[in-house]
Protein backbone atom coordinates (compact mmCIF):
# COMPACT_ATOMS: atom_id res chain seq x y z
CA UNK A 1 0.00 0.00 0.00
CA UNK A 2 2.27 2.75 -1.23
CA UNK A 3 1.81 6.48 -0.99
CA UNK A 4 1.81 6.56 -4.77
CA UNK A 5 -1.21 4.28 -4.99
CA UNK A 6 -3.00 6.41 -2.45
CA UNK A 7 -2.36 9.64 -4.37
CA UNK A 8 -3.38 8.10 -7.69
CA UNK A 9 -6.57 6.74 -6.13
CA UNK A 10 -7.45 10.15 -4.74
CA UNK A 11 -6.78 11.91 -8.03
CA UNK A 12 -8.90 9.34 -9.88
CA UNK A 13 -11.58 9.82 -7.24
CA UNK A 14 -11.65 13.56 -7.79
CA UNK A 15 -11.89 12.98 -11.55
CA UNK A 16 -14.83 10.64 -11.01
CA UNK A 17 -16.33 13.13 -8.57
CA UNK A 18 -16.20 15.84 -11.23
CA UNK A 19 -18.35 13.67 -13.49
CA UNK A 20 -20.65 12.67 -10.67
CA UNK A 21 -21.24 16.34 -9.95
CA UNK A 22 -22.50 16.86 -13.51
CA UNK A 23 -25.18 14.20 -13.14
CA UNK A 24 -26.08 14.93 -9.50
CA UNK A 25 -26.40 18.70 -9.61
CA UNK A 26 -29.28 18.58 -12.09
CA UNK A 27 -31.04 15.82 -10.17
CA UNK A 28 -30.67 17.80 -6.97
CA UNK A 29 -31.96 21.07 -8.47
CA UNK A 30 -34.94 19.37 -10.11
CA UNK A 31 -35.90 17.59 -6.92
CA UNK A 32 -35.24 20.61 -4.72
CA UNK A 33 -37.24 22.99 -6.88
CA UNK A 34 -40.06 20.88 -8.27
CA UNK A 35 -40.21 17.91 -5.91
CA UNK A 36 -39.81 15.58 -8.89
CA UNK A 37 -37.75 12.44 -8.41
CA UNK A 38 -36.44 12.27 -11.95
CA UNK A 39 -35.82 8.61 -12.76
CA UNK A 40 -35.03 9.53 -16.39
CA UNK A 41 -31.98 11.51 -15.32
CA UNK A 42 -29.57 8.55 -15.57
CA UNK A 43 -30.92 7.73 -19.02
CA UNK A 44 -30.09 11.25 -20.18
CA UNK A 45 -26.58 10.73 -18.81
CA UNK A 46 -26.30 7.47 -20.76
CA UNK A 47 -27.82 8.86 -23.94
CA UNK A 48 -25.45 11.84 -23.71
CA UNK A 49 -22.60 9.34 -23.52
CA UNK A 50 -23.79 7.45 -26.63
CA UNK A 51 -24.32 10.62 -28.60
CA UNK A 52 -20.97 11.93 -27.42
CA UNK A 53 -19.35 8.69 -28.53
CA UNK A 54 -20.96 8.84 -31.99
CA UNK A 55 -19.83 12.42 -32.56
CA UNK A 56 -16.36 11.85 -31.05
CA UNK A 57 -15.68 8.90 -33.27
CA UNK A 58 -17.05 10.42 -36.46
CA UNK A 59 -15.51 13.91 -36.09
CA UNK A 60 -12.52 12.99 -33.93
CA UNK A 61 -13.28 16.05 -31.83
CA UNK A 62 -13.81 15.97 -28.08
CA UNK A 63 -15.32 19.46 -28.06
CA UNK A 64 -17.90 18.68 -30.75
CA UNK A 65 -18.99 15.49 -29.02
CA UNK A 66 -19.40 17.22 -25.67
CA UNK A 67 -21.33 20.07 -27.27
CA UNK A 68 -23.62 17.67 -29.16
CA UNK A 69 -24.33 15.61 -26.02
CA UNK A 70 -25.09 18.72 -23.96
CA UNK A 71 -27.29 20.36 -26.59
CA UNK A 72 -29.29 17.25 -27.45
CA UNK A 73 -29.94 16.29 -23.82
CA UNK A 74 -30.91 19.89 -22.94
CA UNK A 75 -33.42 19.77 -25.73
CA UNK A 76 -34.72 16.36 -24.69
CA UNK A 77 -34.94 17.40 -21.03
CA UNK A 78 -36.77 20.61 -21.88
CA UNK A 79 -39.20 18.62 -24.01
CA UNK A 80 -39.85 16.08 -21.27
CA UNK A 81 -40.65 18.89 -18.85
CA UNK A 82 -42.78 21.09 -21.06
CA UNK A 83 -44.39 18.25 -23.03
CA UNK A 84 -45.05 15.66 -20.33
CA UNK A 85 -44.44 16.82 -16.77
CA UNK A 86 -46.18 20.22 -16.99
CA UNK A 87 -49.48 18.48 -17.57
CA UNK A 88 -49.12 16.74 -14.22
CA UNK A 89 -48.08 19.86 -12.35
CA UNK A 90 -48.63 19.35 -8.63
CA UNK A 91 -49.02 15.57 -8.96
CA UNK A 92 -45.66 14.42 -7.64
CA UNK A 93 -46.42 10.72 -7.91
CA UNK A 94 -47.75 11.06 -11.45
CA UNK A 95 -44.63 12.95 -12.44
CA UNK A 96 -42.33 10.32 -10.94
CA UNK A 97 -44.23 7.63 -12.87
CA UNK A 98 -43.80 9.60 -16.10
CA UNK A 99 -40.06 9.82 -15.55
CA UNK A 100 -39.94 6.05 -14.95
CA UNK A 101 -41.75 5.57 -18.25
CA UNK A 102 -39.30 7.84 -20.03
CA UNK A 103 -36.40 6.00 -18.42
CA UNK A 104 -37.64 2.62 -19.64
CA UNK A 105 -38.28 3.97 -23.11
CA UNK A 106 -34.87 5.63 -23.44
CA UNK A 107 -32.95 2.69 -21.99
CA UNK A 108 -34.71 0.22 -24.25
CA UNK A 109 -34.20 2.39 -27.32
CA UNK A 110 -30.50 2.76 -26.55
CA UNK A 111 -30.20 -1.00 -26.11
CA UNK A 112 -31.84 -1.60 -29.49
CA UNK A 113 -29.51 0.86 -31.21
CA UNK A 114 -26.20 0.17 -29.47
CA UNK A 115 -26.63 -3.28 -27.95
CA UNK A 116 -24.42 -4.75 -25.23
CA UNK A 117 -21.07 -3.48 -26.47
CA UNK A 118 -19.02 -1.06 -24.42
CA UNK A 119 -17.89 1.81 -26.60
CA UNK A 120 -14.86 3.90 -25.82
CA UNK A 121 -13.02 6.65 -27.60
CA UNK A 122 -10.02 8.63 -26.39
CA UNK A 123 -8.91 11.95 -27.90
CA UNK A 124 -5.38 11.81 -29.34
CA UNK A 125 -4.37 14.94 -27.50
CA UNK A 126 -5.15 13.45 -24.08
CA UNK A 127 -4.09 9.83 -24.65
CA UNK A 128 -0.85 10.00 -22.74
CA UNK A 129 0.38 10.09 -19.19
CA UNK A 130 2.15 12.77 -17.21
CA UNK A 131 4.80 12.23 -14.59
CA UNK A 132 4.58 14.57 -11.61
CA UNK A 133 6.95 14.11 -8.69
CA UNK A 134 7.71 10.57 -9.76
CA UNK A 135 4.04 9.58 -9.95
CA UNK A 136 2.35 8.75 -13.23
CA UNK A 137 -1.07 10.25 -13.98
CA UNK A 138 -3.38 9.77 -16.94
CA UNK A 139 -3.73 13.02 -18.84
CA UNK A 140 -7.43 12.51 -19.45
CA UNK A 141 -8.27 12.13 -15.77
CA UNK A 142 -6.39 15.35 -14.98
CA UNK A 143 -8.33 17.01 -17.79
CA UNK A 144 -11.56 15.75 -16.20
CA UNK A 145 -10.67 17.47 -12.94
CA UNK A 146 -9.94 20.80 -14.65
CA UNK A 147 -13.04 20.53 -16.83
CA UNK A 148 -15.21 19.63 -13.85
CA UNK A 149 -13.91 22.66 -11.98
CA UNK A 150 -14.88 24.93 -14.88
CA UNK A 151 -18.38 23.40 -15.07
CA UNK A 152 -18.89 23.65 -11.31
CA UNK A 153 -17.84 27.31 -11.43
CA UNK A 154 -20.30 27.91 -14.26
CA UNK A 155 -23.19 26.28 -12.41
CA UNK A 156 -22.28 28.18 -9.27
CA UNK A 157 -22.22 31.49 -11.16
CA UNK A 158 -25.58 30.78 -12.76
CA UNK A 159 -27.16 30.07 -9.40
CA UNK A 160 -25.43 32.92 -7.61
CA UNK A 161 -25.41 35.77 -10.09
CA UNK A 162 -28.42 35.44 -12.38
CA UNK A 163 -32.04 36.30 -11.64
CA UNK A 164 -33.15 32.80 -12.52
CA UNK A 165 -30.49 31.37 -10.23
CA UNK A 166 -31.59 33.52 -7.30
CA UNK A 167 -35.23 32.58 -7.84
CA UNK A 168 -34.32 28.88 -8.04
CA UNK A 169 -32.32 29.03 -4.81
CA UNK A 170 -35.09 30.88 -3.01
CA UNK A 171 -37.81 28.57 -4.34
CA UNK A 172 -35.89 25.49 -3.21
CA UNK A 173 -36.17 26.95 0.30
CA UNK A 174 -39.75 28.21 0.17
CA UNK A 175 -41.56 28.18 -3.13
CA UNK A 176 -44.81 29.60 -1.76
CA UNK A 177 -43.05 32.65 -0.37
CA UNK A 178 -41.32 33.32 -3.71
CA UNK A 179 -44.74 33.30 -5.36
CA UNK A 180 -46.12 35.55 -2.65
CA UNK A 181 -43.54 38.10 -3.81
CA UNK A 182 -45.11 38.07 -7.28
CA UNK A 183 -42.83 35.63 -9.07
CA UNK A 184 -44.23 32.80 -11.20
CA UNK A 185 -41.95 29.98 -10.07
CA UNK A 186 -43.30 27.60 -12.73
CA UNK A 187 -41.47 29.65 -15.33
CA UNK A 188 -38.16 28.42 -13.92
CA UNK A 189 -39.10 24.75 -14.20
CA UNK A 190 -38.34 24.32 -17.89
CA UNK A 191 -35.03 26.16 -17.65
CA UNK A 192 -34.03 24.03 -14.68
CA UNK A 193 -34.80 20.87 -16.64
CA UNK A 194 -32.87 22.16 -19.65
CA UNK A 195 -29.88 22.99 -17.49
CA UNK A 196 -29.97 19.78 -15.44
CA UNK A 197 -30.44 17.54 -18.46
CA UNK A 198 -27.68 19.29 -20.41
CA UNK A 199 -25.32 18.76 -17.48
CA UNK A 200 -26.28 15.08 -17.30
CA UNK A 201 -25.63 14.62 -21.04
CA UNK A 202 -22.31 16.41 -20.72
CA UNK A 203 -21.31 14.27 -17.73
CA UNK A 204 -22.09 11.06 -19.60
CA UNK A 205 -20.17 12.13 -22.69
CA UNK A 206 -17.12 13.35 -20.84
CA UNK A 207 -16.83 9.99 -19.08
CA UNK A 208 -16.64 7.99 -22.36
CA UNK A 209 -12.87 8.39 -22.88
CA UNK A 210 -12.25 7.02 -19.39
CA UNK A 211 -14.85 4.37 -18.63
CA UNK A 212 -16.74 4.05 -21.93
CA UNK A 213 -20.49 3.76 -22.44
CA UNK A 214 -22.58 0.60 -21.95
CA UNK A 215 -26.28 -0.19 -21.46
CA UNK A 216 -26.34 -0.16 -17.64
CA UNK A 217 -24.45 3.14 -17.39
CA UNK A 218 -27.66 5.09 -16.84
CA UNK A 219 -29.10 3.10 -13.98
CA UNK A 220 -25.71 2.74 -12.28
CA UNK A 221 -25.04 6.47 -12.25
CA UNK A 222 -28.64 7.31 -11.41
CA UNK A 223 -28.22 5.35 -8.18
CA UNK A 224 -24.90 7.09 -7.48
CA UNK A 225 -26.58 10.44 -8.08
CA UNK A 226 -29.47 9.60 -5.73
CA UNK A 227 -26.96 8.72 -3.04
CA UNK A 228 -25.04 11.96 -3.64
CA UNK A 229 -28.18 14.08 -3.41
CA UNK A 230 -29.07 12.43 -0.10
CA UNK A 231 -25.52 12.78 1.23
CA UNK A 232 -25.10 16.39 0.14
CA UNK A 233 -28.48 17.71 1.19
CA UNK A 234 -31.26 18.28 -1.33
CA UNK A 235 -30.98 21.37 -3.49
CA UNK A 236 -27.66 22.47 -2.02
CA UNK A 237 -24.96 23.36 -4.55
CA UNK A 238 -22.02 23.10 -2.16
CA UNK A 239 -23.51 19.94 -0.64
CA UNK A 240 -23.81 18.27 -4.05
CA UNK A 241 -20.28 19.28 -4.98
CA UNK A 242 -18.81 18.07 -1.69
CA UNK A 243 -20.78 14.81 -1.80
CA UNK A 244 -19.76 14.15 -5.43
CA UNK A 245 -16.10 14.49 -4.54
CA UNK A 246 -16.54 12.45 -1.36
CA UNK A 247 -18.32 9.66 -3.21
CA UNK A 248 -15.83 9.74 -6.10
CA UNK A 249 -12.82 9.51 -3.82
CA UNK A 250 -14.38 6.89 -1.53
CA UNK A 251 -15.35 4.77 -4.51
CA UNK A 252 -11.87 4.91 -6.04
CA UNK A 253 -10.10 4.24 -2.74
CA UNK A 254 -12.34 1.24 -2.21
CA UNK A 255 -11.68 0.08 -5.77
CA UNK A 256 -7.93 0.09 -5.08
CA UNK A 257 -7.92 -1.31 -1.58
CA UNK A 258 -11.13 -3.33 -1.07
CA UNK A 259 -12.34 -4.02 -4.62
CA UNK A 260 -15.04 -6.49 -3.50
CA UNK A 261 -16.69 -3.69 -1.54
CA UNK A 262 -16.27 -0.89 -4.08
CA UNK A 263 -19.82 -0.87 -5.44
CA UNK A 264 -21.35 -0.85 -1.97
CA UNK A 265 -19.26 1.90 -0.41
CA UNK A 266 -21.41 4.70 -1.78
CA UNK A 267 -24.51 3.26 -0.22
CA UNK A 268 -22.74 2.56 3.07
CA UNK A 269 -21.71 6.21 3.03
CA UNK A 270 -25.30 7.22 2.31
CA UNK A 271 -26.67 5.15 5.18
CA UNK A 272 -24.07 6.62 7.52
CA UNK A 273 -25.10 10.15 6.55
CA UNK A 274 -28.78 9.28 6.89
CA UNK A 275 -28.14 8.01 10.40
CA UNK A 276 -25.83 10.77 11.57
CA UNK A 277 -26.98 13.82 9.61
CA UNK A 278 -30.35 13.12 7.99
CA UNK A 279 -30.52 16.62 6.49
CA UNK A 280 -27.32 15.98 4.51
CA UNK A 281 -23.83 17.42 4.80
CA UNK A 282 -24.71 20.98 3.86
CA UNK A 283 -27.74 23.05 4.71
CA UNK A 284 -28.93 25.29 1.83
CA UNK B 1 -66.28 54.86 -2.79
CA UNK B 2 -65.15 51.47 -4.09
CA UNK B 3 -63.52 49.43 -1.33
CA UNK B 4 -59.90 48.29 -1.74
CA UNK B 5 -60.77 44.83 -0.47
CA UNK B 6 -64.12 43.18 -0.06
CA UNK B 7 -64.78 39.74 1.41
CA UNK B 8 -68.22 38.27 0.84
CA UNK B 9 -69.38 35.26 2.80
CA UNK B 10 -65.95 33.67 2.88
CA UNK B 11 -65.66 30.07 4.07
CA UNK B 12 -62.37 28.18 4.35
CA UNK B 13 -61.72 24.55 5.20
CA UNK B 14 -58.37 23.09 6.18
CA UNK B 15 -58.78 19.44 5.32
CA UNK B 16 -61.85 18.39 7.22
CA UNK B 17 -61.66 21.32 9.64
CA UNK B 18 -64.08 24.17 9.07
CA UNK B 19 -61.98 27.20 9.97
CA UNK B 20 -63.44 30.38 8.43
CA UNK B 21 -67.21 30.27 8.68
CA UNK B 22 -68.66 33.09 6.64
CA UNK B 23 -66.64 36.27 6.96
CA UNK B 24 -67.74 39.59 5.43
CA UNK B 25 -65.87 42.84 5.52
CA UNK B 26 -64.72 45.79 3.47
CA UNK B 27 -61.50 47.69 3.75
CA UNK B 28 -61.27 51.12 2.16
CA UNK B 29 -58.05 52.70 1.02
CA UNK B 30 -56.15 54.20 3.96
CA UNK B 31 -58.50 52.59 6.46
CA UNK B 32 -56.15 50.19 8.21
CA UNK B 33 -57.91 47.25 9.81
CA UNK B 34 -56.93 45.23 12.86
CA UNK B 35 -57.97 41.60 13.07
CA UNK B 36 -58.12 40.46 16.69
CA UNK B 37 -58.98 37.15 18.23
CA UNK B 38 -57.73 34.38 20.43
CA UNK B 39 -55.21 31.78 19.32
CA UNK B 40 -56.80 29.44 16.84
CA UNK B 41 -59.62 31.84 15.96
CA UNK B 42 -58.64 31.67 12.27
CA UNK B 43 -56.74 34.94 11.80
CA UNK B 44 -53.78 33.41 9.96
CA UNK B 45 -56.09 31.27 7.87
CA UNK B 46 -58.03 34.36 6.86
CA UNK B 47 -54.90 36.27 5.79
CA UNK B 48 -53.64 33.26 3.83
CA UNK B 49 -56.96 33.02 2.03
CA UNK B 50 -56.86 36.68 1.04
CA UNK B 51 -53.31 36.22 -0.25
CA UNK B 52 -54.23 33.10 -2.21
CA UNK B 53 -52.15 30.59 -0.27
CA UNK B 54 -55.35 28.85 0.80
CA UNK B 55 -58.40 28.39 -1.40
CA UNK B 56 -61.78 29.28 0.07
CA UNK B 57 -64.49 26.65 -0.19
CA UNK B 58 -67.16 29.32 -0.69
CA UNK B 59 -67.52 33.07 -1.03
CA UNK B 60 -65.66 35.75 -2.92
CA UNK B 61 -62.74 38.13 -2.57
CA UNK B 62 -62.64 41.38 -4.50
CA UNK B 63 -59.55 43.54 -4.72
CA UNK B 64 -59.85 47.01 -6.28
CA UNK B 65 -63.14 45.98 -7.78
CA UNK B 66 -61.80 42.83 -9.41
CA UNK B 67 -62.87 39.36 -8.36
CA UNK B 68 -59.63 37.61 -7.39
CA UNK B 69 -61.15 34.55 -5.74
CA UNK B 70 -59.62 32.26 -8.37
CA UNK B 71 -56.39 34.22 -8.99
CA UNK B 72 -53.09 32.50 -8.30
CA UNK B 73 -50.74 33.55 -5.53
CA UNK B 74 -48.18 35.36 -7.69
CA UNK B 75 -50.94 37.09 -9.64
CA UNK B 76 -52.40 38.57 -6.47
CA UNK B 77 -48.94 39.73 -5.44
CA UNK B 78 -48.56 41.39 -8.86
CA UNK B 79 -51.90 43.14 -8.36
CA UNK B 80 -50.55 44.76 -5.22
CA UNK B 81 -51.20 42.50 -2.25
CA UNK B 82 -48.26 41.85 0.05
CA UNK B 83 -48.08 39.17 2.74
CA UNK B 84 -45.88 39.34 5.83
CA UNK B 85 -46.16 35.87 7.40
CA UNK B 86 -45.98 35.32 11.14
CA UNK B 87 -43.29 32.67 10.89
CA UNK B 88 -40.59 34.74 9.26
CA UNK B 89 -40.23 32.98 6.00
CA UNK B 90 -37.16 34.83 4.83
CA UNK B 91 -34.81 32.95 2.49
CA UNK B 92 -32.10 31.92 4.94
CA UNK B 93 -29.48 30.80 2.45
CA UNK B 94 -29.77 34.07 0.50
CA UNK B 95 -28.18 37.33 1.52
CA UNK B 96 -30.26 40.21 2.83
CA UNK B 97 -29.71 42.00 -0.49
CA UNK B 98 -30.89 38.97 -2.47
CA UNK B 99 -33.99 38.72 -0.29
CA UNK B 100 -34.76 42.36 -0.98
CA UNK B 101 -34.13 42.06 -4.71
CA UNK B 102 -36.57 39.16 -4.93
CA UNK B 103 -39.12 41.39 -3.24
CA UNK B 104 -38.45 43.96 -5.96
CA UNK B 105 -39.02 41.44 -8.77
CA UNK B 106 -40.89 42.89 -11.68
CA UNK B 107 -40.31 46.56 -10.91
CA UNK B 108 -38.41 48.93 -13.17
CA UNK B 109 -34.66 48.27 -12.69
CA UNK B 110 -33.91 51.98 -12.64
CA UNK B 111 -35.86 52.58 -9.45
CA UNK B 112 -34.38 49.66 -7.50
CA UNK B 113 -31.61 51.78 -5.88
CA UNK B 114 -34.10 54.34 -4.64
CA UNK B 115 -36.39 51.60 -3.31
CA UNK B 116 -33.49 49.99 -1.43
CA UNK B 117 -32.71 53.40 -0.01
CA UNK B 118 -36.36 53.74 1.03
CA UNK B 119 -36.42 50.50 3.03
CA UNK B 120 -33.00 51.12 4.53
CA UNK B 121 -34.22 54.47 5.76
CA UNK B 122 -37.12 52.72 7.48
CA UNK B 123 -34.92 49.89 8.78
CA UNK B 124 -31.39 51.33 9.06
CA UNK B 125 -30.25 48.24 10.97
CA UNK B 126 -30.37 46.25 7.72
CA UNK B 127 -27.90 48.52 5.90
CA UNK B 128 -24.80 46.95 7.35
CA UNK B 129 -26.21 43.44 6.97
CA UNK B 130 -26.84 43.54 3.21
CA UNK B 131 -24.25 40.90 2.36
CA UNK B 132 -24.99 38.62 5.31
CA UNK B 133 -26.92 35.41 4.91
CA UNK B 134 -30.41 36.02 6.22
CA UNK B 135 -30.34 32.95 8.45
CA UNK B 136 -27.57 34.55 10.50
CA UNK B 137 -29.74 37.54 11.44
CA UNK B 138 -31.33 37.90 14.87
CA UNK B 139 -35.07 37.37 15.24
CA UNK B 140 -35.80 41.10 15.20
CA UNK B 141 -33.58 41.67 12.19
CA UNK B 142 -35.28 38.82 10.36
CA UNK B 143 -38.66 40.36 11.05
CA UNK B 144 -37.49 43.69 9.66
CA UNK B 145 -36.27 41.88 6.55
CA UNK B 146 -39.59 40.02 6.38
CA UNK B 147 -41.35 43.38 6.14
CA UNK B 148 -38.69 45.17 4.09
CA UNK B 149 -38.79 42.43 1.44
CA UNK B 150 -42.46 43.21 0.83
CA UNK B 151 -42.41 47.00 0.96
CA UNK B 152 -39.33 47.40 -1.21
CA UNK B 153 -41.81 46.93 -4.02
CA UNK B 154 -43.70 50.19 -4.67
CA UNK B 155 -46.66 48.39 -6.23
CA UNK B 156 -47.95 46.94 -2.96
CA UNK B 157 -51.23 48.63 -2.11
CA UNK B 158 -52.45 46.29 0.62
CA UNK B 159 -50.30 44.61 3.26
CA UNK B 160 -51.46 41.55 5.17
CA UNK B 161 -49.33 41.50 8.29
CA UNK B 162 -49.49 38.58 10.72
CA UNK B 163 -48.39 39.23 14.31
CA UNK B 164 -45.30 41.19 13.33
CA UNK B 165 -44.07 42.00 16.81
CA UNK B 166 -44.59 38.59 18.39
CA UNK B 167 -41.62 37.82 20.61
CA UNK B 168 -39.68 40.97 19.75
CA UNK B 169 -38.00 43.41 22.12
CA UNK B 170 -39.55 46.88 22.62
CA UNK B 171 -36.94 48.49 20.38
CA UNK B 172 -37.95 46.35 17.42
CA UNK B 173 -41.63 46.82 18.20
CA UNK B 174 -41.06 50.58 17.98
CA UNK B 175 -39.17 50.29 14.67
CA UNK B 176 -41.86 48.15 13.13
CA UNK B 177 -44.65 50.36 14.39
CA UNK B 178 -42.91 53.41 12.88
CA UNK B 179 -42.48 51.56 9.62
CA UNK B 180 -46.24 50.97 9.39
CA UNK B 181 -46.90 54.65 10.07
CA UNK B 182 -44.57 55.65 7.24
CA UNK B 183 -46.23 53.17 4.90
CA UNK B 184 -49.67 54.43 5.80
CA UNK B 185 -48.60 57.98 4.96
CA UNK B 186 -47.31 56.67 1.63
CA UNK B 187 -50.77 55.38 0.82
CA UNK B 188 -50.38 51.69 1.64
CA UNK B 189 -53.32 50.09 3.41
CA UNK B 190 -52.62 47.58 6.16
CA UNK B 191 -54.54 44.66 7.58
CA UNK B 192 -52.85 43.88 10.85
CA UNK B 193 -53.24 40.79 12.99
CA UNK B 194 -51.93 41.92 16.34
CA UNK B 195 -52.60 41.62 20.05
CA UNK B 196 -50.63 44.60 21.37
CA UNK B 197 -53.31 47.23 22.04
CA UNK B 198 -50.97 50.19 21.63
CA UNK B 199 -49.90 49.03 18.20
CA UNK B 200 -53.50 48.43 17.18
CA UNK B 201 -54.39 51.95 18.26
CA UNK B 202 -51.45 53.60 16.53
CA UNK B 203 -51.68 51.77 13.23
CA UNK B 204 -55.33 50.94 12.61
CA UNK B 205 -58.62 52.82 12.31
CA UNK B 206 -61.01 49.94 12.64
CA UNK B 207 -60.99 46.49 14.13
CA UNK B 208 -62.81 43.20 13.78
CA UNK B 209 -62.76 40.42 16.34
CA UNK B 210 -62.69 36.89 15.02
CA UNK B 211 -63.91 33.98 17.10
CA UNK B 212 -64.28 30.43 15.83
CA UNK B 213 -64.03 31.67 12.26
CA UNK B 214 -66.73 34.34 12.56
CA UNK B 215 -66.62 38.07 13.13
CA UNK B 216 -68.21 38.60 16.52
CA UNK B 217 -67.54 42.30 16.99
CA UNK B 218 -66.26 45.28 15.04
CA UNK B 219 -65.74 48.97 15.58
CA UNK B 220 -63.29 51.84 15.71
CA UNK B 221 -59.90 50.96 17.14
CA UNK B 222 -59.95 53.87 19.61
CA UNK B 223 -62.94 52.24 21.28
CA UNK B 224 -60.72 49.38 22.44
CA UNK B 225 -58.99 51.81 24.76
CA UNK B 226 -62.07 53.54 26.02
CA UNK B 227 -63.70 50.23 26.69
CA UNK B 228 -61.13 47.72 27.96
CA UNK B 229 -63.93 45.28 28.71
CA UNK B 230 -64.02 44.40 24.98
CA UNK B 231 -60.47 43.14 24.90
CA UNK B 232 -60.93 41.25 28.14
CA UNK B 233 -64.13 39.63 27.10
CA UNK B 234 -63.33 38.64 23.54
CA UNK B 235 -59.61 38.15 23.57
CA UNK B 236 -58.65 37.67 27.18
CA UNK B 237 -56.17 40.55 27.08
CA UNK B 238 -55.87 42.90 30.04
CA UNK B 239 -55.49 46.50 28.90
CA UNK B 240 -52.88 48.41 30.78
CA UNK B 241 -51.85 51.47 28.88
CA UNK B 242 -50.18 49.47 26.14
N1 LIG C 1 -52.24 23.30 8.59
C1 LIG C 1 -53.27 23.11 9.42
N2 LIG C 1 -53.95 21.94 9.40
C2 LIG C 1 -54.99 21.74 10.21
N3 LIG C 1 -55.43 22.62 11.09
C3 LIG C 1 -54.83 23.81 11.15
C4 LIG C 1 -53.70 24.11 10.32
N4 LIG C 1 -53.31 25.37 10.60
C5 LIG C 1 -54.13 25.80 11.57
N5 LIG C 1 -55.05 24.88 11.90
C6 LIG C 1 -56.12 25.04 12.85
O1 LIG C 1 -56.97 26.02 12.31
C7 LIG C 1 -57.47 26.86 13.31
C8 LIG C 1 -57.19 28.30 12.97
O2 LIG C 1 -55.82 28.49 12.93
P1 LIG C 1 -55.15 29.89 12.63
O3 LIG C 1 -55.76 30.48 11.42
O4 LIG C 1 -53.68 29.69 12.62
O5 LIG C 1 -55.58 30.74 13.91
P2 LIG C 1 -54.94 32.05 14.50
O6 LIG C 1 -53.99 32.64 13.51
O7 LIG C 1 -56.10 32.93 14.78
O8 LIG C 1 -54.25 31.66 15.77
C9 LIG C 1 -56.82 26.41 14.60
O9 LIG C 1 -57.76 25.62 15.30
C10 LIG C 1 -55.66 25.57 14.18
O10 LIG C 1 -55.41 24.57 15.12
MG1 LIG D 1 -51.98 33.05 13.66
Amino acid sequence: MSLETLIVAIVDGIALGATLFMISSGLSLIFGLMGIVNFAHGSLFMLGAYIGYEVFSSTNSLALGLAAATASMSLLGGTIESGLLKRKSGDVLGQALITIGVMLLLDRTAWIIWGETTYKWVPDSLKGVIELGGIIFYEYRLFLIAFGAVIAAAVFSFLKYTNYGTIIRAAIEDREMVEALGIDVRKTFTITFILGSGLAGLGGAVLVPWLGVYPTLGITYLLYAFAIVVIGGIGSFTGTLAASLLVGVTQQLAAYYVPWLAEATIFILMLAVLLLRPEGLVRG
Amino acid sequence: MRPLLELKDLHVHLGTLYIIQGVNFRVHEGENLAILGRNGAGKTTLLKSIMGILKPSKGSIKFRGRDITGARLHERARMGIGYVPDTRRIFGSLTVRENLLLGAAGIDKKIIPERLEFVLKIFPDLAKLMNHKARNLSGGQQQMLNIARIIVNPHRRLLLVDEPTEGLSPLYVKRISEAFEVLTREGVTIILVETKPLLVKRITKRYVILSHGKIVKEGDSGELFENPEIMRRYIGVEMRGG
